[in-house]
């Protein structure tokens, strides 16, 4: 009765949004989040996927269960894209809010609105997987090839190994300031050369963020499925010259939305 | 799931994804905390992998978790 009291006074109701396809009328059953009923709610001949819940979020300080919550979206991400092949994703924890009863038709209504630009698209985006680069540089074996390499920092090198302890000091300063700017300058050389080596089997690159000091390059590629092939053979070379490349994929394409 | 496709999943499902017009979305300000608590919690695991603490590291979030249940 409690219950029944407490649902009669919820005036909102929401959607969970997994993403956006080319599609009709489907029920894919409780494969949601916490196995909540997965359906598409269609709008001429695209559809969001969705499960209903209420208008709040999913907020938890638990780490395994936002893992637990992340991986069910995925899931149903991947699932849609058995059925759909291109999907556009949304990302985790989009819920349409609505006064009770009308979610369906605020869904139908943004479908309408958004229509042409999804429609656009999808087609745009047909045939075609992301997937997340990483490439790793070890510095200080960059740095001891550079110094031998480098006459002028080949010189300072020898010269700082034989003096006395206090004149070496304030050498050996100046000597790191330019081994650094070195090594940043040829960091980027190497950004420059693996960017445009990814970038001629690529539709797009995003560019990501680095907190990995022994990271040099972080990618986001669009890439035409039938370039996958080409871009597996352009990383393994790359992870075989000194570099240490790990990837991920096919995504969906979350990047290029 | 791989550790390494459980940092890029966190990556496009935190940070990306088709946008929508916010004022027919819910509120997620609290997303970013979320992002943030479990980024860190993801780089906890990761350092304990490296030092083979892997299982003590699954005993403290589990017990974490009863505790939150209450």
């Amino acid at each position: 009765m409690e219950k029944m009291k407490l649902q009669t006074k919820i005036k909102e109701e929401g959607r969970y949004i997994y993403c956006v396809a080319l599609g009709k009328e489907e029920d894919f059953g409780s494969i949601g989040i916490n196995k909540e009923k997965v359906y598409t709610i269609c709008y001429k001949d695209i559809c969001v996927v969705v499960h209903n819940c209420w208008a709040k979020p999913y907020v938890s300080d638990d780490p395994a269960v936002v893992k637990k919550w992340v991986e069910g979206h995925q899931n149903v991400i991947d699932t849609a894209v058995k059925k759909f092949s291109t999907v556009l994703p949304f990302g985790f924890d989009r819920i349409i809010k609505a006064k009770r009863g009308f979610a369906d038709n605020v869904v139908k209504n943004w479908l309408r609105q958004e229509y042409d630009k999804l429609r656009r698209k999808i087609e745009i985006l047909k045939g075609k997987e992301e997937y997340a680069i990483r490439i790793f540089w070890n510095r200080e074996t960059g740095a001891n090839k550079l110094i031998n390499s480098n006459p002028k920092l080949k010189d300072l090198s020898k010269k700082i190994k034989n003096l006395s302890e206090g004149a070496a000091y304030i050498h050996r300063k100046n000597f790191e300031i330019k081994l650094k700017e070195e090594i940043e300058k040829e960091a980027d050389n190497h950004f420059k050369k693996i960017y445009n080596k990814v970038h001629k089997v690529s539709e797009d690159i995003k560019i990501n963020s680095i907190k990995d000091s022994e990271m040099l390059a972080h990618f986001s590629c669009l890439v035409n499925k039938g370039y996958v092939e080409k871009l597996g053979n352009i990383l393994d070379k790359i992870n075989k010259t000194g570099f240490s490349v790990q990837f991920t994929g096919p995504w969906p394409p979350y990047s290029f939305c | 799931m791989k550790k390494a496709t459980l940092v890029d999943l966190l990556n496009v499902v935190l940070n990306k994804g088709l946008i929508i017009n916010a004022d027919i979305i819910v509120c997620v300000a609290d997303i970013p905390l979320l992002a943030v608590s479990l980024r860190a919690a993801i780089a906890g695991i990761e350092t304990m992998l490296e030092y083979g603490m892997m299982q003590d590291w699954d005993e403290a979030v589990r017990a974490l978790g009863k505790s939150h249940k209450k």
